[in-house]
């Protein structure tokens, strides 16, 4: 599993703010903590990094949510998808 | 409270992301991590130049979680997609774990004892024919250690660091501007600019740090204006409130052209001139320090660069040349200008960052916090070390050079060395070092070891069949490379040892703003991997060993022998007993001494172990604690400017306190696309791996959002030749060949007539094909521009 710590600016448009929130506590990867502001602290709880990284690219695409700064991540060491060969190996 | 693993671990995040609301919201801070189990340290990102401070937990010998590091100033508790994964680049599954040696064709694995024995004797047979090529991403003990062995033991200076690759022309557009190298400004400037100008920077992808402090502004109400001047579109252009879109080689043209209209409108800040500034051009053969020129004949000189002369040069419209220009000329702004790559990889690197420079100083755009020219570096600590220690071929340590008898007598004398013991001749710049080193040594080739730390020069040299891969079959050749991850290096190499990374040892960086960072050793390193500066320290004491006279002082003693706090010496040359004491610490205190020479005085170790870092020139207040500078040459801020002066170039070439401004004319780049290969080729850097891509290719999520590299091309030129979004392509430049998928409208967009290739990625090696042309003054080649031509690769036929 990856945990990842997140600090989200949400849109100057309180609506919008609103409804992305709204969608991110239906989400069972999300967990919201305290909003400041525009600023909205939420841990993310998925299975490997190309989970973390979908689920990023979805909160980057929420109109309610303008920028997505990760502070954390937990990580375990995963096995590359593809082994490395150099173009010149021996 | 009972927690389990699961929750702990979510917990932990959330608090991590609730402090970082806080701080954006300058809110008292309510909700502490959870201590359970993990210890946290800091330390300094492996990865790029910026410099942000992590805060590293380790459980059980390994580290298993990172955070942004809140009381960090650089990066304020955010970091980037690489950082946050930092932790991952010491647990790829082929850490090189065990010196090898090349016998019969293969690596074999061989004792530290025999390796260190090899290499000695290698370098004891023909020392005079021995070179280290380091890194900005050694440290700056590893820096200090390797110039010492060489300059003060060896009596060579055949000594580079892939720096040259990447900032030596940022280092000459400082030091014949200032006479002293590296910027006055710093972060904060992007903190209190009211125009930030990106000079071919993709800001957006290699500072993201910087760019998301900048353009968190915007969420707090402001609006700092954003220019960028570039050859492609990237991730950064959504951002820009203007986007120049320029033809390569033509920011020379543009510079000149914004200086023109500020004279031509009478808006140059004349009292700013006047009062610290002279003029200069350069020599017929060009040269560091030029040659002097009228106001008049400066502005004569401009005077061709009109709006339709530098719009048709640089294919930017006139207006957008104005705009510019007007936005110089106003006193009121504060302009940050930030650039990279794209001015110092660049035929006339030199040139393109003095006119920026210039452009600051003829504008008064200089001295107040916001306004300020500032290049970034790309990597960790080329500034600390390669720049600062003087790991370069011409430099010693703190600013000294090789060629000035008095300073290699101040050095003789710190290091308590034989007067006359370091040669008054520099060593050979990288490319003619590794042509060398290629070279048949019957055809010239008079460097035949070559000991490679912390970089992978088999990939990020340009021209790699020239520069490196003629290397293969010399017999008398002898390649020692230092790595933690086999690499195209590593490849070609006979002796390979494997190193420690990161906080698997202790060490220093300088980052890009003149900050000092300090971190201890956290984590065993895997195997028998050892420290970069232990090996500098085991091969100097086998020298010793086998009767090499430099190895001792004036007193006889070892060249590094170290003493514990109760003056008993500790043998730091055997593995066992490096970490008795802290090496990193005496070495620096060590060094810390050359530093007030050029005013970039340091701290003791201790005051860096306490803070996230401190800027130079740091100086002892009359309470004894230390304080950073964050403006030099801006009296208030920077100690050593004289009371009243306002602004004072204390380190001024012409010794007037005043800093010169450059003309330098615009010249068409060496190698320009043609009928046979119409295409500028650009080369460069995206934002999830970190340059050749050695640790971040073993990253699992970095490798899976960016797996290979690919060729960017304009929609209209790709249709052209009936080539779509992913076809297989053959990339070809006068020097070689790569096949690689095309990507139309991806992450860059190049305009027509343009082509860009990341150079990360190992399979694909795009340095084949570069230019390898330098810039006469700071021997910087460029990656930016050569010709290219592209074809499809025909299918292979159906079975």
């Amino acid at each position: 599993m990856t945990f990842s710590g997140l600090l989200l600016t949400l849109n100057s448009d309180d609506q919008l703010a609103e409804a992305a929130l709204a969608e991110l506590a239906r989400h069972p990867a999300v967990t919201l903590g305290p909003r400041r502001e525009r600023w909205q602290a939420v841990a993310l709880e998925v299975a490997d990094g190309a989970d973390s990284r979908a689920a990023h690219d979805w909160l980057l695409a929420l109109p309610g949510v303008d920028y997505v700064d990760v502070v954390s991540v937990h990580f375990e060491p995963e096995p590359l998808a593809a082994p490395l060969a150099p173009a010149h190996a021996a | 409270m009972n927690l389990d693993r699961r929750d702990f671990l979510r917990l932990s995040a959330l608090a991590a992301a609730t402090a970082m609301v806080d701080r954006r919201a300058e809110a008292a801070p309510t909700s502490p991590a959870p201590a359970a189990g993990i210890r946290w340290q800091k330390a300094p990102c492996r990865f790029c130049g910026t410099g942000c401070h992590v805060q590293v937990g380790v459980q059980n010998e390994k580290v298993v979680a990172i955070q942004g590091d809140p009381e960090a100033e650089v990066n304020k508790g955010l970091l980037c997609v690489k950082g946050y994964h930092v932790g991952l680049a010491l647990y790829g599954q082929d850490r090189l774990t065990q010196p090898q040696l090349r016998k019969n064709g293969k690596l074999t694995p061989i004792s530290w004892e025999e390796a260190i024995d090899v290499a000695a004797r290698r370098i004891l047979a023909a020392p005079d024919k021995f070179a280290i090529y380091s890194s900005g991403q050694s440290t700056i003990p590893e820096g200090y250690a390797i110039s010492k062995f060489l300059r003060g033991g060896l009596g060579s200076n055949q000594t580079e660091p892939n720096a040259r690759l990447c900032m030596a022309s940022a280092v000459t557009g400082f030091l014949s501007t200032y006479g002293v190298d590296e910027p006055a400004g710093c972060y904060d400037d992007l903190d209190h600019c009211d125009v930030l100008v990106l000079w071919g920077n993709n800001m957006a992808e290699m500072h993201p740090v910087l760019f998301s402090r900048f353009i968190d502004r915007r969420s707090r109400g402001e609006k700092p204006l954003l220019i960028e001047l570039a050859t492609r579109r990237t991730r950064t252009t959504p951002f820009a409130d203007h986007f120049l879109l320029f033809k390569p080689q033509s920011d020379l043209a543009i510079l000149n052209g914004v200086a023109h209209l500020l004279l031509a409108w009478g808006k140059h800040d004349a009292a700013f001139v006047e009062k610290y500034c002279s003029f200069r051009r350069d020599t017929e053969k060009p040269s560091l320090a030029g040659q002097p020129m009228s106001f008049d004949d400066y502005k004569k000189a401009l005077a061709e660069y009109t709006p339709a002369r530098v719009s048709e040069l640089s294919g930017v419209p006139a207006e957008q040349i104005e705009l510019l220009a007007r936005l110089f000329a106003r006193r009121d702004l504060r302009i940050t200008s930030t650039w990279c790559m794209g001015f110092n990889q660049h035929t006339r690197g030199t040139n393109v960052n003095r006119l920026c420079h210039g452009l600051h100083l003829l504008s008064g755009h200089f001295g107040r916090p916001g306004d300020a020219p500032t290049s970034l570096t790309g990597q960790p600590s080329a500034c600390g070390t390669a720049r600062e220690v003087g790991t370069l071929c011409h430099t010693l340590p703190g600013g000294r050079l090789v060629e000035n008898a008095e300073h290699r007598a101040e050095t003789e004398q710190i290091w308590n060395v034989p007067a006359g013991r370091i040669a008054p001749k520099p060593g050979y710049h990288t490319a003619l070092m590794w042509e060398k080193f290629c070279t048949p040594t019957d055809k010239g080739g008079d460097l035949r070891t070559m000991f490679v730390q912390a970089t992978n020069p088999g990939q990020s040299l340009p021209n790699l069949h020239k520069l490196f891969r003629a290397k293969k079959g010399l017999e008398d050749k002898f390649l020692i490379v230092s790595e933690v991850y086999p690499s195209a290096t590593t490849e070609l190499a006979d002796l390979v040892l494997p190193a420690a990374l990161w906080v698997e040892k202790n060490g220093m960086f300088g980052n890009s703003e003149r900050r000092t960072q300090q971190w201890f050793r956290m984590v065993p390193p895997p195997g028998q991997a050892r420290d970069d500066a232990w090996m500098i320290l085991a091969l100097a004491h086998r020298l010793l060993e086998l009767g090499h006279p430099g190895m001792k002082d004036r007193d006889g003693r070892f060249l590094f022998a170290q003493k514990n706090e109760a003056g008993a010496e500790v043998p730091v040359w055997d593995w066992p007993h490096y970490y008795d004491l802290n090496v990193d610490r005496a070495l620096f205190e060590e060094y810390r001494r050359f530093s007030a020479y050029k005013h970039k005085n340091l701290a003791p170790y201790d005051e860096y172990v306490k803070t996230r870092g401190l800027r130079w020139p740091v100086v002892q207040q009359p309470d004894g604690s230390w304080r950073e500078t964050k403006f030099r040459f801006a009296e208030g801020d920077d100690p050593f400017v004289k009371k009243g002066a306002g602004v004072q170039f204390y380190h001024s070439t012409t010794k007037n306190d005043r800093a010169q401004i450059w003309f330098a004319p615009y010249e068409k780049a060496t190698e320009e696309p043609d009928q046979e290969f119409p295409f500028w080729l650009c080369t460069g850097r995206v934002l999830e791996h970190w340059h050749t891509g050695t640790m971040t290719r073993r990253i699992a999520p970095l490798q899976g959002a960016m797996p290979s590299a690919y060729v960017e091309m304009h929609r209209d030129d790709a249709a052209e030749r009936g080539l779509r979004n992913g076809d297989l392509v053959a990339l070809r430049t006068r020097r070689g060949e790569v096949r690689l998928p095309l990507w139309i409208d991806g992450r860059g967009q190049p305009p027509r007539g343009s082509l860009f290739v990341p150079f990360f990625d190992e399979r694909l090696l795009i340095n084949e094909l570069t230019l390898g042309d330098i810039d006469p003054i700071s021997k910087e080649p460029d990656y930016k521009k050569c010709a290219a031509t592209v074809a499809r690769v025909a299918p292979n036929p159906q079975p």
